[in-house]
C-alpha cells in the first residue's frame, strides 16, 4: 500500500531505491493529465472544511452552543477549561476543533473522542450545536490470571478502569524484567473482552520459561587468547558461568577486548561477539581477528605549543619502528597534557592524539595535536556563548572527529537538574558525527572526545532546539549531557 | 486487546467534524490529518465509477492512518535520539523531488497548491520522510541495506511493538 502511495515525496527519504523515483515520474505525468479533475474533487476535505489560500478553513458556521455528551447523549461534566478551545459565538476552526479533541483525550478519561456539530434547535442558518461526543474508559469486571502472571505489575485489578496504553507500557515494562531475570523466552499475554453493564474482562497470561544462564565464555581466534581470557576474568564479573547474561557488560567486554588488541598493536583487530543457545544454558563466544601487527611511524606534537616543541618532544619516548601499544601511547599522551598545560598556565588545553594508518607498511603515525580552545582574541572563533565542555573523564584511543560513527551513552537533564532523557539502561546511542543527525551541540560536544572518555557539555539553545519546546524539553533550554563514549566506528 | 468502542453519531443531523482515528503509544492521530493525507493519495489515483473511487477512498484512508501512525512512532523514537530535520533540509528533498519531476521548486509548489494541498502539510509529510530516512539509516542493519523498503517496514514494526498502536479506521465496520 505505502509503494502505492509514494506520490510527491519519494525522494525525500535519505536513500531512496530507484524504483520510488520512477514512481514519482511516473504519477506526475498521470496528474498532469487530469489536473481539472483532482482541482474539482472536494470530498475529500475535512467536513465542513476548504482549502482557502495555504490553509483549511471550517465553513464559517458560527458555535451557538457546545455540550459534552456520551454515546447515550448524557450529558458529561467536564471542566470549562476542557472545552473552551471552541468559542461560543464565534466561528468553528479547526484549530479549535483539534485542540478540544486533544485536551479532552488528555484528560485519560475516555476511550473515545469526537467532534459532531447539530443544527441549533430551533435551527438557525449558519450556526451550530457542537457536541464533544465521548465515550468514557470501561472499568474492569474480572481479572483473570495464568501462568506467573503478576497482574499488579501491570496495573490491573477488579474496578480500575481499562486502559490499553497504559497496560501495553506496563507489559512491555515487565517482560524487559523478566528478560533481565534471565527469562528469556518470557511471553506475556492480556486479552479483554466486553462483559455485562459495559465493563471488561481481562485475562493475563505470564509464562516466564527457564531462566536462562551462561555455561561458558570463550574467547579464541588470538594469538592472545590466554591473556585475553584472563583479562576478561578479571574486568567482568558480572558475566560468569550460572549467571544470567548481562547485556551491557557483555558490550563493555568488547570495548576492554579490543583496548587490549591494541596494546599489541592489533589496531585492525576484530572482536565477535555471538551467543549460543542450549536450552536453559547459553554460551558467549568472544571470536577474535588479530590482523596484522602495527608499529609506530612518525611520532609529533603540533599545534598550540606554549613551550618549545622540543621540549614536548622530549616526553615522547615512543620510538618509530616500536610494536604500537595504546596504553604506552596514552601515557605519554597524558605527559604531554600535564605540560601543555602547565606551559600555557590553563587547565582546558586540548589534548589529542591523531592517528594515521599505513597498512602497507604496517605502521601507524600518530600526532599529538594540542588544542588551546580560548587562544589569543585575534584567533578565537566566533563561538556561541554558553557552550561549554567540561571533562569527566579522560578516554584513550584517537578522538572522534566528523564522519565518525559512534557508540555512546548520555544522559540530559535540563539546568534545574530535571533529567529529560537518557540511553542509560537502553542500547547505546549511535549517531555519525557531522551527519546532521543530532541537535549542533550534541555533535560537537562530542567531537574530540577518546572512547572511554566522559564529558559534561552544556548547550545553549541556539545549539540545541532553540526557541522550540520538543517533548519534556521546554522552549529556549540550555542543555547539560553527560556523555560516555563508548566506540569510535 | 483491542475494544470495539467506537463512536457513531447519535443523530441523523450531526456531521463528525473530527475525532481520534488512531492512537500511537501516548499520541493520538486525528481524523482530520488522515483526511488531508488521503486527499494527497487520492490526487495520484485513476478515475472510476462511483464504487471504484469509493474504494480507492476508504483504501486511502486506512494507508494515510496507517502512516500517520508510523509517522508518529518515528517522530517520538527520533526525538528520543535527538534526530532532528531542518527547514533546509525539508526544502532540499522539496528540490530533490523537484529535479526528478523535471521541474523547479516554485513549479512544484504551485502544482501541490493547484491539487488542494496546503504547502504546510506537504513540507510535514516530507519532513516527515526525512525523518524516516535518518532514523533508518540509523537502526538498519548493515546486511539490510540492499532492501530498503522492507528494513524500513522492520523498523516501523519494531516501532509498533514497544507501544499500543490502534488504527480506528482499519478496524472501523
Amino acid at each position: 500500500m505505502k509503494r502505492a502511495f509514494v506520490v510527491l515525496f519519494a525522494v525525500a527519504c535519505a536513500a531512496p531505491p530507484p524504483a520510488k523515483v520512477a514512481i514519482v515520474k511516473a504519477h506526475v505525468r498521470t496528474l498532469g493529465e487530469r489536473r481539472d479533475d483532482v482541482c474539482a474533487r472536494k470530498d475529500l476535505v475535512p467536513m465542513g472544511a476548504s482549502v482557502v489560500g495555504d490553509e483549511l478553513q471550517f465553513d464559517s458556521a458560527i458555535v451557538r452552543s457546545v455540550h459534552v455528551r456520551d454515546a447515550s447523549n448524557a450529558e458529561v461534566a467536564l471542566g470549562d477549561e476542557t472545552t473552551s478551545a471552541i468559542r461560543i459565538g464565534a466561528p468553528l476552526t479547526a484549530d479549535a476543533s483539534r485542540e478540544t479533541l486533544q485536551r479532552v483525550w488528555q484528560t485519560g478519561k475516555f476511550a473515545d473522542v469526537a467532534i459532531d456539530t447539530e443544527p441549533t434547535s430551533p435551527v438557525e442558518a449558519g450556526a451550530v450545536s457542537v457536541i464533544v461526543r465521548v465515550v468514557p474508559k470501561r472499568t474492569i469486571a474480572n481479572v483473570f490470571v495464568s501462568g506467573d502472571a503478576q497482574p499488579d505489575a501491570l496495573h490491573v485489578s477488579q474496578g480500575s478502569t481499562y486502559d490499553a496504553v497504559a497496560i501495553t507500557s506496563a507489559k512491555r515494562a515487565v517482560l524487559d524484567f523478566e528478560r533481565t531475570e534471565g527469562h528469556l523466552d518470557a511471553t506475556l499475554e492480556v486479552s479483554s473482552a466486553i462483559a455485562e453493564h459495559d465493563a471488561v474482562d481481562v485475562c493475563v497470561k505470564l509464562m516466564r520459561g527457564p531462566r536462562v544462564t551462561i555455561d561458558a565464555i570463550k574467547v579464541h581466534g588470538s594469538a592472545y587468547d590466554a591473556a585475553l581470557t584472563a583479562l576478561l576474568a578479571r574486568e567482568d564479573t558480572v558475566n560468569v558461568p550460572d549467571k544470567v547474561p548481562n547485556e551491557e557488560m557483555l558490550a563493555r567486554d568488547d570495548l576492554v577486548l579490543t583496548a587490549e588488541l591494541y596494546d599489541h598493536g592489533l589496531l585492525n583487530g576484530e572482536v565477535k561477539r555471538t551467543k549460543e543457545r542450549h536450552g536453559a544454558s547459553i554460551t558467549i563466544d568472544f571470536a577474535i581477528k588479530d590482523g596484522v601487527q602495527f608499529h609506530y611511524g612518525v611520532v609529533d606534537v603540533k599545534g598550540d605549543l606554549a613551550a618549545p616543541k622540543g621540549d614536548y618532544m622530549k616526553l615522547v619516548t615512543l620510538k618509530q619502528g616500536d610494536v604500537f601499544s595504546r596504553t604506552e601511547a596514552m601515557a605519554v599522551l597524558e605527559k604531554v597534557r600535564a605540560m601543555a598545560k602547565s606551559a600555557a598556565k590553563k587547565d582546558d588545553i586540548e589534548v589529542e592524539p591523531e592517528t594515521e594508518l599505513d597498512v602497507a607498511n604496517q605502521s601507524v603515525a600518530l600526532t599529538i595535536a594540542i588544542h588551546d580552545p580560548h587562544p589569543s582574541a585575534s584567533t578565537t572563533q566566533q563561538q556561541p556563548r554558553g557552550f561549554t565542555i567540561v571533562e569527566l573523564k579522560q578516554g584513550q584511543g584517537r578522538a572522534a572527529k566528523a564522519g565518525d560513527t559512534v557508540d555512546l551513552h548520555y544522559k540530559g537533564t535540563l539546568t534545574n537538574g530535571t533529567v529529560f532523557d537518557s540511553s542509560y539502561g537502553r542500547s547505546p546511542f549511535s549517531f555519525k558525527i557531522g551527519g546532521g543527525a543530532v541537535i549542533k551541540g550534541f555533535d560537537r560536544g562530542v567531537t574530540g572526545m577518546r572512547v572511554g572518555g566522559k564529558r559534561r557539555v552544556t548547550i545553549p539553545p541556539d545549539m540545541a532546539y532553540g526557541s522550540r519546546a520538543v517533548g519534556n524539553i521546554p522552549a529556549s533550554s540550555t542543555l547539560v549531557f553527560e556523555i560516555e563514549l563508548l566506540a569510535i566506528r | 486487546m483491542a475494544l470495539s468502542l467506537f463512536l457513531t453519531s447519535v443523530t441523523v443531523d450531526a456531521k463528525t467534524v473530527d475525532r481520534i482515528a488512531g492512537i500511537a503509544g501516548e499520541h493520538v492521530v486525528f481524523l482530520s490529518d488522515v483526511r488531508m493525507r488521503a486527499r494527497v493519495y487520492m490526487a495520484s489515483q485513476p478515475d472510476g465509477d462511483a464504487l471504484a473511487r469509493a474504494r480507492q477512498e476508504a483504501k486511502a484512508m486506512r494507508a494515510s492512518c496507517e502512516d500517520l501512525i508510523d509517522e508518529a512512532l518515528v517522530a517520538e523514537e527520533a526525538e528520543r535520539r535527538h534526530l532532528q530535520v531542518t527547514e533546509d533540509e525539508v526544502s532540499s528533498a522539496i528540490d530533490a523531488v523537484a529535479r526528478t519531476n523535471e521541474t523547479d521548486r516554485a513549479s512544484l509548489m504551485k502544482m501541490i497548491r493547484e491539487r488542494g494541498i496546503v504547502e504546510r502539510d506537504y513540507r510535514a509529510m516530507v519532513r516527515a520522510r526525512v525523518l524516516d530516512g535518518k532514523l533508518l539509516a540509523l537502526v538498519m542493519p548493515k546486511d539490510k541495506r540492499d532492501d530498503l523498503e522492507a528494513a524500513d517496514k522492520t523498523m516501523h514494526d519494531e516501532l509498533r511493538a514497544q507501544v499500543y498502536v490502534e488504527d480506528r479506521i482499519a478496524s472501523a465496520p
